[in-house]
């Protein structure tokens, strides 16, 4: 990059796509103005998490030193980003990679990110996303600038949106799929990125797409999502026809729910259109106050899955046929990501553990002539070194084939079976050649206490205990005991995917004697099988520092007493859970804190635990309606303009063009508040206009004592002349009448809404 | 080549920083600094403000244990394949670059020698003669030749305000071009002039 720049805004104008760009300046705007108050703290927290910009523990000033609480004295005590939320607290910043798939270029600037703006390690989560934690929100809009400029997008990957669209990561090349999911998971990303039907849900929605109902696997865990695709053919009339099996109302977290089928069968061209209708049916009718309730699982179980079927299917009726579906969903399947021809002659010496390696990592597709390998990251973390070598290793051996997993790993596709030691041999010097993906060592965890706010007991640091504990005895298990997994969560949310473990753990506390005492519930029986649709159930509690011993029992019973080919579900449910929590009794007892304080303290930890430290959490985001949202890009074009204006260097066109830009600001304004009243109200301006001139000045509603009368000419003189000024004086005064009708806006809608925030 | 002393240029070379001093000792467990860096936290020690400890030893050649400020970090860094202390000056410098670079490695040495005294453990020794500088902004010190050319006089000058009467060798040292540009400060004997 050229040191010509002052900027990564002005080095990446031409590589940015314009509305990508002008989404990120908006952004940026906002935090300027939520940093001089001029943006409620709620509206701009629900506006960062919409661009992935997440809370991070202790975010709230205050943190335990295992003695006492203290402040934390950040240098703009008071200035907040959120409710309860220091500005300058370091925070986590969420990157989406839609069904997993990464390009080398990509994973080489998540590496720059990584480095410059956070601690130079990249956190793969449990779906597919990339998360970098202790960044500075400041530096969020030139993040967001250099991962768009390469083609990712941060928007939606938090907060009550769409989130991240995951997929099987060995869509393409699976052995058991009815076909590729990758175009159709595309489509749907890009079709819902964004939407307007999907900005207005009480929590998250999550989809994912699966190639396979018999998915042994759980690549897909289509059955543990608000909404799920399962790939199927069906023959009509002698041809095969795609489609998918519809599921909906999945999900984990405190209260689990195994998604119901709403359609056994739906052509892929239906994908779309059922897709809008089951989200403009969740925006409708989901819950917004009660956060706890909010998901659309629990809609489906109020409703039905018949009736929320009816009322689907009657959305789709009124959508009729006005979008171009039918040109988002592809007609062929994904492009080649292999190279014409092998790089080695397949001769090459192997490094040490190559052998080990091979019988845990490598995936033989169903594509004759080439491997896929699993690249095994311990709790999902490399550093930005190792992902540059990565980099180099899917540029060199692959044409950008490249997968995030929910295992937290990274799957290298479509590489020639030739080519496997020089692969092997490459990421053994990154130090990326770690034995064991997918095995009883390759444990999965979410951040919990690390960095999330609600955690309640060290699930990294459980999972890194249990990781090094079994690592070395993977291999030399009985492969039916190996492939036992075990998955940790923080707190019941289930971030770690306890439910659907083998053995599953999450976090709790439990008081002893004038102590609190980190725990782990113990989670037994459930199971990837079948889309991931068994979910485990619990037993009981273990002190955190008791539960690798647990783990240890757990496989000894199994080990002896399966029949064979008994999976540990089949083995939990045979044995019952009565007599296997008999069996773990003692270990759930608790020394006296003289007799051993050490269980006084956390995995990795230094301090004695607290649960003081736990806070409000994001992940069900802050509930905004569509006119704060508008009034807030409103208010963000306005101050675009108001800068453009005072520029004094500025040219008489870019001067003219600020009179166009505040014109928008008007027209976003006046829109934000018809979404009120009719939330499908188009962004054209001249329906803008009418539409709000119908409902908001001809009723009066828009027209106060002190304000509105005026503010509503504005707008009226402003639209006759489409946003045109003469000349710069005109210009400055049509940015200052903007800026004056979103107030009266902000008015208008307070009294719309007395009790709203 | 000898340098100059007053090089100037380059003010706006710089925005953020790492630095790391090297352990002639590779086997240290890294275990044992997680106390002591939350000692620091308690304690409000090094000066700046301190927020968390962030256990990354589960990350072969990683950052290990790091220490997280406000506007500077530590780790027990092995990340470029060999155990050392590194400082990561996480906010861009205000106003001149050399007075950000040579407060960030005073804070470096400050860090080196409270780690030596609290980890009271005869085999940690930090080598201060040696200092690996990375710029961390892409954009305003790329890694490139022109980039070195902008950073080598800020941090010759950084690194004279903290060694006056050495000599110092300031040179590139390689690495992959998608790296961050890097530099090795080496400090010889006592001398007046800094040669590169």
């Amino acid at each position: 990059m050229s040191k010509d720049y002052s900027s990564w805004r002005e080095a990446l104008a031409d590589k940015i796509p314009p509305s990508m760009a002008e989404e990120i300046d908006d952004f940026e705007n906002q935090m300027e103005l939520r940093k001089a108050g001029k943006l409620e703290e709620k509206v701009f927290a629900e506006l960062r998490l919409r661009r992935g910009a997440y809370g991070q523990r202790y975010d709230n000033g205050k943190r335990h030193d295992g003695f006492r609480t203290q402040e934390i004295p950040f240098p703009r005590r008071g200035l907040t980003k959120g409710p309860e939320t220091e500005f300058d607290a370091p925070g986590m910043q969420r990157i989406k990679i839609p069904f997993g798939k990464l390009s080398a270029e990509q994973l080489e600037v998540l590496a720059e990110c990584a480095e410059e703006y956070s601690n130079g390690v990249l956190h793969i989560t449990t779906r597919q996303d990339v998360q970098l934690h202790f960044v500075d929100i400041e530096d969020t809009p030139d993040m967001h600038r250099r991962l768009a400029a390469v083609g990712i997008t941060t928007r939606e990957a938090c907060g009550n949106s769409v989130r991240n669209v995951t997929g099987c990561p060995y869509a393409g090349i699976c052995r058991h799929e009815a076909f590729d999911i990758s175009p159709y998971a595309d489509a749907e990303m890009r079709f819902l990125l964004g939407h307007r039907d999907v900005q207005d849900f009480g929590r998250k929605f999550k989809i994912a797409y699966s190639g396979c109902a018999e998915d042994a696997l759980g690549c897909g865990r289509a059955m543990m999502h608000d909404l799920g695709f399962v790939a199927a053919v069906r023959t009509v009339d002698g041809r095969a026809e795609r489609g998918f099996r519809v599921v909906v109302g999945g999900g984990l977290g405190p209260v689990p729910h195994v998604a119901k089928e709403l359609y056994d069968f739906l052509p892929v061209a239906e994908m779309l259109p059922i897709s809008q209708a089951i989200a403009r049916v969740y925006a409708r009718l989901g819950e917004k106050r009660n956060r706890n309730k909010a998901r659309i699982k629990f809609l489906v179980a109020q409703l039905g899955i018949d009736e929320l079927k009816r009322l689907v299917e009657a959305e789709r009726v009124a959508l009729g046929s006005e979008y171009s579906w039918n040109e988002l969903v592809p007609a062929a399947d994904a492009g080649q990501e292999f190279l014409a021809a092998p790089i080695t002659d397949g001769r090459t010496a192997p490094a040490p553990g190559f052998a080990e390696w091979q019988q845990t990592n490598v995936y033989t597709p169903r594509q004759e002539g080439f491997v896929a390998v699993l690249v095994n990251l311990p709790l999902g973390d490399l550093t930005a070194r190792q992902a540059r070598r990565l980099a180099h290793v899917v540029r060199t051996y692959t044409a950008d084939a490249l997968r995030t997993t929910a295992d937290q790993n990274f799957l290298i596709r479509w590489i020639h079976r030739a080519d496997l030691v020089a692969v092997y041999n490459a990421l053994f010097d990154a130090k990326l050649g770690l034995n064991g993906a997918t095995t009883i060592a390759d444990v999965t965890t979410c951040p919990g206490t690390d960095t999330c706010k609600l955690g309640i007991a060290s699930s990294r640091g459980l999972g890194a205990e249990l990781r090094q504990r079994l690592s070395d005895r993977a291999l030399q298990l009985d492969p039916v005991v190996k492939d036992v997994h075990v998955r940790v969560s923080g707190c019941p949310n289930s971030c770690g995917l306890h439910h659907i473990g083998d053995i599953g753990f999450y976090g709790s506390s439990r008081n002893v004697g004038s102590y609190k005492v980190p725990h782990f519930q113990v989670i037994l029986g459930g199971s990837l099988e079948d889309n991931a649709a068994h979910y485990g159930l619990a037993i009981g509690a273990v002190p955190s520092k008791r539960a690798p011993e647990t783990v240890d029992r757990l496989l000894g019973y199994y080990s002896s007493e399966r029949t064979d080919g008994e999976s540990f579900r089949d083995w939990v449910v045979r044995i019952g859970k009565k007599t296997i929590k008999e069996r773990l009794q003692d270990l759930m007892t608790v020394p006296s804190h003289d007799e051993d304080p050490s269980f006084y303290v956390d995995w990795h930890d230094a301090r004695e635990y607290t649960i003081g430290d736990i806070g409000v959490g994001e992940c069900a985001g802050e509930v905004v309606s569509l006119t704060q949202f508008s009034l807030a890009t409103a208010e963000s074009k306005v101050f675009d303009a108001s800068l453009m204006v005072d520029d004094e260097q500025a040219t008489d066109e870019e001067v003219l063009n600020a009179s166009r830009v505040a014109y928008g600001a008007i027209v976003t304004a006046a829109q934000g508040l018809v979404k009120a009243r009719d939330p499908d109200i188009a962004s054209e301006p001249t329906a803008v206009f009418e539409a709000f001139k119908r409902n908001f000045v001809d009723t009066g509603v828009f027209l106060d004592r002190f304000v509105g009368t005026s503010e509503w000419q504005y707008f009226q003189a402003a639209h006759d002349a489409r946003g045109e000024a003469k000349d710069r004086d005109e210009a400055r005064r049509r940015v200052e009448e903007a800026q004056l009708f979103i107030e009266a806006a902000h008015a208008c809608y307070s009294r719309l809404t007395p009790a709203a925030v | 080549m000898l340098l100059p002393t007053d090089p100037g240029g380059g003010m706006i070379g710089l925005g953020r920083v790492c630095a790391k001093i090297y352990s002639p000792e590779p086997a240290i467990s890294d275990e044992r600094f997680v106390p002591i860096f939350h000692r620091w936290i308690r304690r409000r020690a090094l000066g700046g403000l301190l927020l968390d400890v962030a256990d990354y030893t589960h990350v072969p050649e990683g950052p290990g244990v790091v220490l997280v400020g406000h506007d500077t970090s530590f780790s027990l860094d092995r990340s470029d394949g060999r155990f050392g202390l590194l400082v990561q000056r996480r906010r861009p410098f205000v106003g001149d670059p050399v007075d950000g670079l040579a407060s960030t490695l005073e804070a470096l040495f400050s860090a080196a020698d409270a780690l030596e005294r609290d980890a009271d453990d005869a085999e940690l020794r930090l080598d201060r003669t040696r200092i690996r500088i990375e710029s961390n902004d892409r954009l305003r010190s790329p890694n490139t030749d022109e980039g070195f050319l902008t950073l080598r006089p800020i941090v010759a000058r950084a690194a004279k305000r903290l060694f006056a009467n050495h000599e110092l060798v300031v040179e590139r040292a390689p690495n992959d071009p998608g790296g961050r540009l890097a530099v090795d400060v080496l400090v010889r004997a006592e001398s007046s002039v800094i040669k590169c």
